[in-house]
């Protein structure tokens, strides 16, 4: 992609990101669903699980996994065809990025985060896509830096409070090897996404107040914020990379 | 320029485009947290608790028994003796229960007691023994339910379950009987796996079973499962579903006859200070915590059940997450009555098929004892009848316990100090029963001159008095002729072939042709010396017509419901191929090899194998077969005068205890 930089505009730059990053997840997310229906439906194995897990999931929800895993690799390839036209200066019919949002609208959040992206470029990208004017003003990064410490909190709390509702305090297998396993993996990942999310709610939190009242320190808050939203992947290392590429590698916003 | 024109000249479309995809995804994650919170403060959340402990984990190891029943079940006791508002249900044998209550004066018995009338305790205790209940007959769990009931009376307790939670997680349609709901149980616990086996979504928390469209079969499945279940306002948990010792000491599943000794069935204090902290944190986080009974309660007020649209044959546990165990050995009752494992330091052999026919003729001297009894009751004095009725009674103890499970499923032969072998247990426990009865025979013929040989009808066993029970003119007796033919399976009107792994050479096939009471049919008799496998197939298609155990008078067809094999216990030995009106019955003499039938894709049969690992032969295998044509309704009764209800010949002498 690089190779192409120094030939498109901006804005064309990060339509190529945001197709290409969209495109990863829409691989790999139906991918998965794909493979996760497979193995439920193929394998003896896993088509046990299945019933275990019920009602959580049931052959129905199933056959929703395939649908929309159908619907990512569709999406993929809308992408792939976005990715391929922003790099190499060619038109991007609005209804063209439009398309390519539908697949993964329906697949929140990183799936309708991608999408309404998508749609609300195709709405107001126009006559100024091959300008080569700067994508982001100093506004622009505030809002985006109080909204990601806003979607934190929310992350957060959902994780510390959904997960044990459902999956680890009503479970108690304490001598039983495999499930004892399972059950504190469960602890420690939940520990660890709280601990994570709690510390970059924090951190792009001082980093948004520093950058609004322009104070000292706050691009470093921001390198750090943006260090730890890589770990996020997909949404967080995807606004890294925005908030990298706009603020913190330009020497003035 | 409009105020919109300058926002938009102020702002790059790509950073508006960027905030209102955060703010969607703001809005969701808001969404997401709400949903936390309202799972969390909105919704009801029920857990209940089920420790499933089982005295007979090491049959016939008193010292695991004692660890068991008067070292770990004690320290759960007094955990919840501490926290009175604590529900929780205890699932044990009726035995290991008179144990305990015999055991330190009876202290800690009385705390279960005084937990168990005040409501706080649920006691799950059906039967005597962890008895293989589906193997068996009517009149064994009937006398088994009886014997447990007036136990318990006797020692106080005064509520009871409505929920049945069986050794090995065996449910069966059978549990529709009035001999079950007598006692007021009318659910049956049965995992959601097992439904799943037979084609059922468990998206419904509780489940209606009726057989033959007839209301007064109807029972409730109750599904149980390791992961939450939606009810109408919110959630339902099982916070425990297992063996009990897991949770109050270091016994690891998974290490299943690995040679555990009694150390692994002690109480571990941190495991159950443990256990402790984590249910007063689920009290305090708002889970209402209930016994099952009181739960099902909850969900038959509020019609939360759905009837069943198909019926669900005999099952067990099958295996779970977690437990390393092959789920071909538990597919139905197989793993019982079928893999012969002599596992560890085994000694000796392990015979499914041989020793439980031992435990049904035990059964069937026990029975002709009890109608001998009953027959001649107003001819005894009282202080014999009630002395013969007590030792026939301990007989019956004695026999429920050789039923238990563990005996011949998983590793009956494994072996530990030369001090266990499971089999044995079965085995010793029939020698006891049988001389019990012996002696109540031997009394009874005393005081009313019997003689030697007496043949008792057993479908009389409930007439009461009378002479219609047995005869003792042996001219009077109802003999079999049995004339022997040239015949092979090749030449029987049903489809029958015979595949040994093992000594083919010496193995012997007859037909004779015979009749007995009336009923004319064709005796089919295997004889194989030693073998490490069988497979005698049966026919090749579905439906089949066969007996649930307990419901011995009807027939239900079956059919094959997915991939996977599915063993059939076939208590009364019968399977039918054809229709009601014309057809033959294929039926298994129990008393000779009593094992399961293997429902496969193209085929059916008796399929028996000795584990890979420790491939001891079987020996002295005697399959013995009535193959008889006629309708179904014939062949019910045939199969039942030759299994459950039978006609059995006694030497008052004994030889034979």
């Amino acid at each position: 992609m690089g190779r192409f930089k120094p030939s498109i505009s901006p804005i064309r730059d990060e339509i190529a990101n945001l197709a290409g990053m969209s495109a990863w997840c829409n691989l790999i997310g139906g991918s998965l669903l794909v493979m996760i229906w497979a193995a439920f439906t193929y394998i003896d194995e896993a088509m046990m699980y299945m019933y275990y897990a019920a009602p959580l999931i049931t052959s129905t929800t199933i056959l929703v996994m395939l649908v929309l895993g159908i619907a990512c690799v569709g999406g993929f390839v809308l992408d792939c065809i976005v990715w391929g036209r922003a790099i190499t200066n060619k038109s991007l019919p609005k209804v063209l990025l439009s398309v390519s949002a539908i697949p993964g609208i329906v697949i929140p959040p990183v799936g309708t985060f991608f999408g309404i992206l998508k749609i609300s470029l195709a709405h107001k990208v126009g006559a100024e896509l091959d300008e080569m004017k700067p994508l982001f003003d100093a506004a622009g990064i505030r809002q985006l830096l109080l909204l990601n410490a806003l979607f934190a909190v929310f992350s957060c709390t959902f994780v510390a409070l959904y997960i044990p509702a459902f999956y680890i305090l009503p479970l108690e297998f304490v001598n039983d090897e495999e499930l004892f396993w399972l059950r504190l993996n469960i602890y420690n990942l939940e520990a660890a996404v709280v601990a994570i999310y709690g510390g970059l709610v924090a951190i792009i939190a001082i980093a948004a107040v520093l950058v609004i009242k322009q104070k000292p320190g706050g691009r470093k808050f921001t390198w750090v914020a943006c260090l730890l939203m890589l770990f996020a992947f997909p949404v967080g290392s995807y606004l890294a990379g925005v908030i990298y590429r706009n603020y913190l590698k330009k020497k003035e916003v | 320029m409009n105020e919109n024109q300058t926002r938009a000249a102020k702002s790059p479309p790509f950073s508006r485009a960027l905030r209102d995809g955060m703010i969607v995804l703001v809005i969701f994650s808001g969404f997401l947290t709400g949903l936390g919170i309202y799972f969390n403060i909105g919704q009801a959340r029920y857990a209940t608790i089920l420790y499933h402990y089982n005295a007979e984990y090491r049959a016939g190891n008193q010292a695991v028994e004692d660890a068991i029943i008067n070292v770990a079940i004690p320290e759960l006791i007094k955990m919840y003796d501490r926290h009175p508002d604590w529900p929780w249900t205890l699932e044990l044998q009726a035995w290991a229960i008179v144990n305990m209550s015999l055991t330190d004066n009876g202290t800690i018995f009385n705390m279960l007691k005084n937990q168990i009338n005040r409501g706080q305790c649920e006691l799950i205790t059906p039967l005597w023994s962890y008895q293989m209940l589906t193997a068996f007959t009517i009149e064994d769990v009937n006398f088994s339910l009886a014997l447990t009931r007036e136990t318990l009376l006797g020692l106080n307790i005064t509520r009871f379950p409505r929920v049945c939670f069986f050794q090995e997680s065996q449910a069966f349609p059978g549990f529709g009987n009035a001999i079950f709901k007598q006692y007021g149980f009318d659910t049956c616990m049965v995992g959601t796996h097992v439904l799943a086996l037979h084609g059922i979504e468990p998206v419904h928390p509780l489940f209606v079973q009726r057989l033959w469209n007839d209301p007064s079969t109807d029972f409730y499945y109750l599904p149980y499962n390791w992961v939450p279940e939606t009810v109408q306002d919110g959630f339902h948990f099982w916070t425990f579903l297992a063996t009990g010792e897991t949770v109050t000491g270091r016994n690891v599943l998974t290490g299943q006859g690995t040679g555990q000794g009694e150390e692994a069935y002690l109480p571990a204090p941190e495991l159950i200070a443990a256990h402790e902290l984590h249910l007063d944190l689920m009290r305090k986080s708002g889970y209402r915590m209930m016994t099952i009974s009181d739960y099902v309660t909850t969900l038959v007020n509020r019609h939360e059940y759905a009837m069943l649209d198909r019926f669900v044959p005999e099952t067990t546990w099958r295996d779970m997450p977690g437990f390393g165990i092959n789920r071909e050995d538990s597919n139905g009752l197989w793993k019982w009555m079928g893999h012969n494992t002599a596992k560890g330091n085994a000694t000796n052999y392990n015979d499914d098929g041989s020793q439980l026919a031992d435990t049904w003729r035990t059964g069937n001297i026990l029975k002709a004892t009890r109608t001998l009894l009953l027959a001649n009751w107003y001819m005894l004095n009282n202080a014999t009848r009630t002395s013969l009725n007590a030792t026939l009674t301990n007989a019956y103890k004695f026999y429920f316990r050789a039923q238990g499970t563990d005996a011949y499923g998983w590793e009956p032969g494994w072996i530990e100090n030369n001090v266990l072998h499971e089999t044995d247990y079965s085995r010793n426990n029939n020698h006891a029963a049988r001389l019990l009865a012996l002696q109540v025979l031997q009394s009874l013929n005393s005081t009313l001159g019997l003689g030697n040989l007496v043949q008792v009808y057993t479908e009389n066993m409930y007439v009461g008095a009378g002479t219609a029970a047995f005869s003792n003119i042996t001219t009077s007796f109802i003999n079999e002729t049995r004339v022997l033919t040239s015949s092979g399976l090749g030449d029987l009107p049903v489809e029958m072939s015979l595949t040994i792994k093992g000594n083919t050479s010496a193995s012997t096939v007859t037909v004779s042709n015979c009749s007995w009471g009336g009923f004319p049919y064709q005796a089919v008799d295997i004889k194989i010396p030693d073998m490490t496998a069988s497979r005698l197939k049966l026919a090749s298609s579905y439906p089949i017509w066969y007996c649930p155990t307990f419901c011995d008078d009807r027939a239900m067809l079956f059919s094959l419901y997915g991939e996977e094999p599915f063993a059939l216990p076939i208590a009364n030995g019968l399977v039918f191929l054809g229709s009601q009106a014309a057809g033959v019955a294929i039926i298994k003499n129990n008393s000779a090899r009593h094992v399961a039938l293997l429902a496969d894709q193209d085929w059916i049969g008796y399929y028996e194998e000795t584990d890979d690992e420790d491939p001891y032969p079987v020996k002295n295998v005697h399959y013995s077969f009535v193959i008889f044509k006629g309708n179904l309704t014939t062949a019910i009764a045939l199969a039942n005068f030759i299994n459950t209800r039978p006609y059995v010949k006694i030497d008052m002498n004994g030889g034979w205890a």
